[in-house]
């Protein structure tokens, strides 16, 4: 095999979308999986933008100092109050916008380091691959956590946190897997005919991989990107969660640090309503975007799907294994024409 | 073996990375926090520490980068990583020596167990697609989307306090046992550990569990698997022709993984307090331990590329292809 | 022409097609039809976006006989072959028909006539026949005894169709582990060489994995695993497409041996209908998910009835004999999902009549003889083309194609001691 070993199988070219699929992706939202998903996604967005001004009060402010012990839910703190009677409900509203804004830019910067490492290795090929490839699964083995809590724990704390600086930085541990996928793609196309046609035409190389191999691609770097601000979310929270990352600034990832430090799950009466809000909204935060990837997967291969979920055929195979090619990549010629839905030429629809 | 030999080669390129970057990171930082840290040491430790120190970090030294980066390795290969800040005197290698036992043990069962139980579930889902175990898969993505730490929280909450199954924290009883080869410690431990092990294993399955059904799915329609119907082999055996090959991407994925399940496990270790490389590390970031924190850096990332050469080892066992020579 | 080949289904007996040697048993009576198909209809998918694959499908394969099934890319060749194993995939089903297996009477084995109760062990091969079992009605125990031990199959890509990760020799003996439990392991490993050897693979292979085998040993090794339990009907689908000309010559007189020897008989599936021609016995053409013609190998080359089938003949040069100008079929192949009302093939036929457009037509002899076709242009008042109504005798075809296989391949059905002469294909000696 001439992939390096130890990639995926999953990690294998997956059917790249002809052309006419973006234009079906953008009015399918016919899954359930993807309409979930999206809601989801939407809805916490709305929250990160609007949250810091619909929050009831300040955050940090202790709204009583009469009382040591975290209340629960009432009418004046819908989510209670922390040990220091701080509004839970403020907290989340607030440190929305910080969680999602930092996952955010650190699935945005990492995919975009994923396309510029991954397309690159895959169409120079040669020791410019190697090279890239050997970096990318360097950064893959080397356990990310670790690495950022020892950069965070060295960069000062008392300075006032930056979001977007916060994302940059994870994003540096994140970008590794896509770029693998993203090559591994870009290797299955590069020798295809319509990326031949445009090198023998003289086009230059950034051109064929911005306007050839990268609109064949976007299923690859949507799933990318999803996974990603997954990778982001999480990361994020885990490190709010240690400490390493300003502890008054405010996350879902900070609220959780406050409520292990005051050992809210282990008191007598369970303040529930301090831990819950935030790590549900972080895991409902992340199963949204979990599930518009299964979406994307299920979309771009329809062997995934339940049975149950969709009751539409998935497609036409009247003879099965559509077009594989046969050894020394002799395309099957039993191809049924119906299977290639009319879809003969895998190109994004951008002029050469 | 040559795949061995590559991916080994690759390790040892990673743990030279790794080993650098741990060099560069706190010479690159703006504001350097180390030098406040050991000017307040500077009162309760000898002055020959505050030298070996000042080394490890570059502070007032007239020895060059190369200088200081020599003196690291040769530190590093004597097995010193420094003396702890927070533990003081004892040094980062005694204090995470003290609670690697503890983390192997944990996460390494709770790995084992998750990577098992994940597989055949990801078979019997496959293959009883639309089955009541497909639907399971969205509780089974938020437990993966949702932290370790939070499902650990979750669970100490229920399992815990409320209901008072398990203890809260600790490894073991440490009130009234002395760690040994006794019945009573071991119970103890077992008893400490099973709800611990039950999160990570909860947080992590889910991977397993959906990576093997997807994979499952797709080899299903393989050739060879049509052929094994069409052997008139039974059920058992057609579905172990699909899964002996489905589960190799699994086995390969698991460098993907450990990483995560490592790290989702040290911070199950800090709400759990169990006494592992995780309690250890909530520690250090809390005092500003930062020799103890790199240390933690190297042994974690070493850790994770044994595990990875097993699975490795256990690929080549697996796929014949790779055994080739040449 | 001496092809005892039964006249072609729903067509009834017909009149002997030649004064062939001992036409088996009597015509009319099925006792040699081994695999009746009857109205098999598959779809893909259900609702009104179903697929229609395979429509209504009528047809049989003696004993002993090749049975060759061509047609182009989706046709629903390889649908229909699935079908009769069941192992078709979701979203294909089965929505109708039947397939009637009928085992050999007093054959060895775990035939699995056992669904009616009835042992076929009566011995002889003059005893009664046996009753007919539905495959597609069959239990799932019984049809897991029947499959391999009765049916085994061949696919196209040999690599896929063996396990990677698994050594030849345990591909092998799984099989007679799981029909043949009474042997022991040393048993099987001895028959798993044996086998290997007989398509001239040494035993030392059993230990290999496929990819260190080429391509052509691997198919090898897939038709040494298809004959282990001597099963009475082997399908091959496309079993030579993806090999190169030679291992393919190689590997059709490793059949051809093979079926000699073991007296099974073959469904052929293939787009190649030249090739076919010089293997099978009997001809039956698909386009669209319908059978079109179907009729003994000779007939079908020298006489085409179908317009259809007329257009595959002229879009391959003949192997033998001179060039001559290729026509081939204009248009496109049928899209399943919006079929022309009328016969499928009305688009795409150079004859087409109004008729054509509105009615679909019956498979029916197209005049007197052992063959079928489903084309207006051979009922009563239609000006049947010149090209189509050439005698199922004529010596050759305008175009020059020599007729490829000679009368000697007609035999009678299990008449152990088959016709020697070799034909195009037998006559290659094995390097």
């Amino acid at each position: 095999m001439s992939l390096a070993p130890g990639v995926p199988m999953a990690a294998q070219p997956a059917p790249s979308l002809p052309g006419r699929g973006h234009a079906r992706m953008l009015r399918l939202p016919r899954s359930l999986k993807i309409r979930v998903g999206l809601g989801m996604a939407v809805f916490f967005t709305i929250v990160a933008v609007i949250g810091p001004w619909i929050a009831p009060y300040n955050p940090s402010a202790s709204l009583s100092t009469t009382s040591g012990v975290p209340q629960p839910p009432s009418a004046a703190h819908w989510l209670g109050t922390t040990q220091v009677q701080q509004d839970v409900l403020s907290q989340l509203l607030a440190g929305g916008r910080s969680t999602i804004l930092v996952s955010l830019v650190a699935g945005a910067v990492a995919t975009i380091l994923a396309i510029a490492f991954g397309v690159t290795a895959g169409y120079a090929g040669g020791w410019l691959d190697d090279l890239l490839s050997m970096l990318a699964n360097v950064f893959l083995v080397m356990p990310a956590l670790p690495l950022l809590i020892v950069i965070f724990g060295f960069l000062s704390r008392t300075a006032s946190p930056n979001d977007v600086l916060i994302g940059l930085v994870i994003s540096v541990t994140g970008w590794a897997y896509g770029a693998r996928v993203m090559r591994a793609q870009t290797l299955s196309l590069r020798g295809r005919d319509f990326v031949l046609a445009a090198r023998i035409a003289g086009e230059r190389a950034w051109r064929i991989m911005a306007f050839e191999i990268l609109p064949n691609l976007v299923p690859v770097v949507a799933t990318s990107f999803l996974f990603t601000v997954i990778y982001g979310v999480g990361t994020y929270t885990a490190l709010s969660f240690l400490g390493v990352i300003s502890v008054a600034h405010w996350s879902w990832g900070t609220m959780l640090y406050w409520a292990q430090s005051a050992q809210a799950a282990q008191q007598v009466h369970i303040e529930w309503w301090w831990f819950l809000p935030p790590g549900l909204a972080v895991g409902l935060f992340g199963t949204a975007l979990a599930l518009l990837n299964f979406g994307i997967d299920e979309f771009v291969n329809p062997r995934l799907r339940a049975a149950g979920l969709t009751g539409r055929p998935r497609r036409a195979r009247p003879d099965r294994r559509a077009g594989r090619a046969g050894p020394g990549g002799r395309p099957r010629p039993d191809r049924p024409r119906a299977a290639a839905g009319g879809a003969p030429a895998p190109r994004g629809g951008q002029a050469a | 073996m040559r795949l061995v030999a590559r991916r080994l080669a690759l390790y040892l390129v990673t743990a030279l990375v790794a080993i650098t970057v741990n060099f560069f990171i706190p010479r690159l930082m703006p504001g350097n926090p180390v030098e406040a840290a050991i000017g307040q040491m500077r009162s309760r430790v000898t002055p020959q520490t505050i030298a070996a120190l000042d080394l490890q970090y570059g502070l007032n030294t007239r020895l060059s980068l190369w200088g200081q980066y020599l003196h690291y390795w040769h530190q590093l290969l004597h097995g010193d990583l420094g003396v702890s800040f927070s533990a003081y005197p004892a040094t980062v290698a005694s204090v995470i020596r003290a609670a690697l036992p503890w983390t192997i043990g944990l996460v390494g069962t709770a790995t084992v167990i998750s990577f098992a139980l994940g597989t055949l579930t990801g078979i019997a889902a496959a293959w009883r697609r639309g089955s009541w175990l497909d639907s399971l898969l969205p509780a089974m993505t938020f437990f993966q989307a949702a932290p370790y730490f939070f499902v650990a929280i979750l669970a100490v909450a229920l399992f815990a306090t409320k209901l008072g199954w398990f203890p809260q924290n600790s490894g073991y009883d440490t009130t009234t046992l002395n760690p040994g080869l006794t019945w009573p410690f071991i119970a103890s431990l077992i008893d400490h550990a099973v709800l611990p092990a039950l999160t990570i294993v909860v947080g992590s399955v889910a991977g397993w569990v959906i990576g093997m059904r997807n994979m499952m799915l797709t080899t299903m329609d393989e050739d060879y698997v049509l052929i094994a119907r069409a052997k008139g082999l039974r059920t058992a055996r057609v579905i172990a022709y699909a899964a002996r090959n489905a589960i190799l991407p699994s086995v390969s994925g698991f460098s993907l993984a450990i990483g995560f399940v490592v790290s989702g496990a040290l911070l199950t270790e800090i709400v759990f307090s169990y006494p592992g490389i995780g309690y250890v590390l909530y520690q250090a970031i809390g005092s500003e331990d930062y020799p103890l924190l790199q240390g933690i850096f190297l042994v974690v990332t070493f850790a994770v590329l044994a595990a990875n050469l097993l699975a490795d080892f256990a690929y080549a066992f697996l796929d014949p292809r790779t055994r080739q020579e040449g | 022409m001496s092809t005892p080949a039964g006249p072609g289904p729903g067509a009834g007996p017909g009149p002997g097609a030649g004064p062939g040697p001992g036409a088996g048993p009597g015509p009319g009576a099925t006792g040699d039809a081994l695999l009746a198909i009857r109205g098999l209809s598959v779809d893909y998918g259900s609702g009104p976006a179903a697929i229609r694959a395979v429509v209504a499908a009528d047809l049989t394969l003696h004993r002993g006989e090749v049975l060759g099934l061509a047609g182009e890319s989706g046709s629903g060749k390889s649908t229909l072959a699935f079908a009769i194993a069941r192992l078709l995939r979701p979203p294909a089903v089965v929505t109708g028909g039947q397939v009637l297996f009928r085992p050999l009477p007093g054959r060895e084995g775990t035939a699995a006539a056992g669904a009616d109760g009835q042992g076929p062990r009566d011995g002889g091969a003059a005893g009664p026949v046996p009753a007919a079992v539905d495959l597609l009605r069959l239990r799932d125990r019984d049809l897991r005894a029947l499959r391999w031990d009765q049916l085994a199959i061949v696919l196209q890509s040999a690599m896929h169709a063996l396990n990677p990760v698994m050594t030849i020799g345990a591909q092998l003996t799984d099989v007679l582990a799981a029909h043949r439990p009474a042997m022991t392991r040393a048993a099987r490993r001895a028959r798993a060489a044996e086998l290997l050897e007989l398509v001239g693979i040494p035993a030392a292979r059993l230990t290999s994995h496929p990819h260190e085998l080429s391509g052509g040993q691997r198919q090898r090794v897939m038709i040494a695993m298809a004959t282990a339990l001597r099963p009475q009907i082997l399908i091959m689908d496309e079993p030579t497409t993806a090999l190169d000309v030679v291992t393919q010559r190689e590997i059709l007189t490793e059949l051809v041996a093979l079926r000699e020897r073991l007296g099974f008989a073959v469904l052929f599936i293939t787009h190649d209908l030249s090739l076919l021609i010089e293997i099978a016995d009997t001809i039956a053409v698909m386009y669209a998910g319908r059978l079109v013609e179907q009729a003994p190998a000779g007939q079908l080359y020298r006489a085409p009835r179908h317009p259809y089938t007329l257009g595959l003949l002229t879009s391959f040069p003949p192997l033998h004999g001179p060039r001559s100008r290729l026509t081939g079929i204009g248009g496109s192949p049928p899209d399943l999902r919006q079929l022309p009302a009328g016969c499928v093939f009305h688009p795409r036929c150079r004859f087409a009549m109004d008729r054509c457009r509105t009615e679909a037509p019956p498979l029916l002899p197209p005049g007197p003889g052992a063959r079928v076709a489903a084309c207006w242009l051979h009922h009563e008042g239609a000006q049947v083309p010149e090209e189509l109504r050439r005698p199922d005798d004529a010596p050759t075809r305008d175009h020059g194609g020599q007729v490829p296989r000679a009368e000697h391949h007609g035999r009678a059905p299990r008449s152990g001691t088959a016709a020697r002469a070799p034909g195009p294909v037998g006559d290659r000696s094995r390097p």
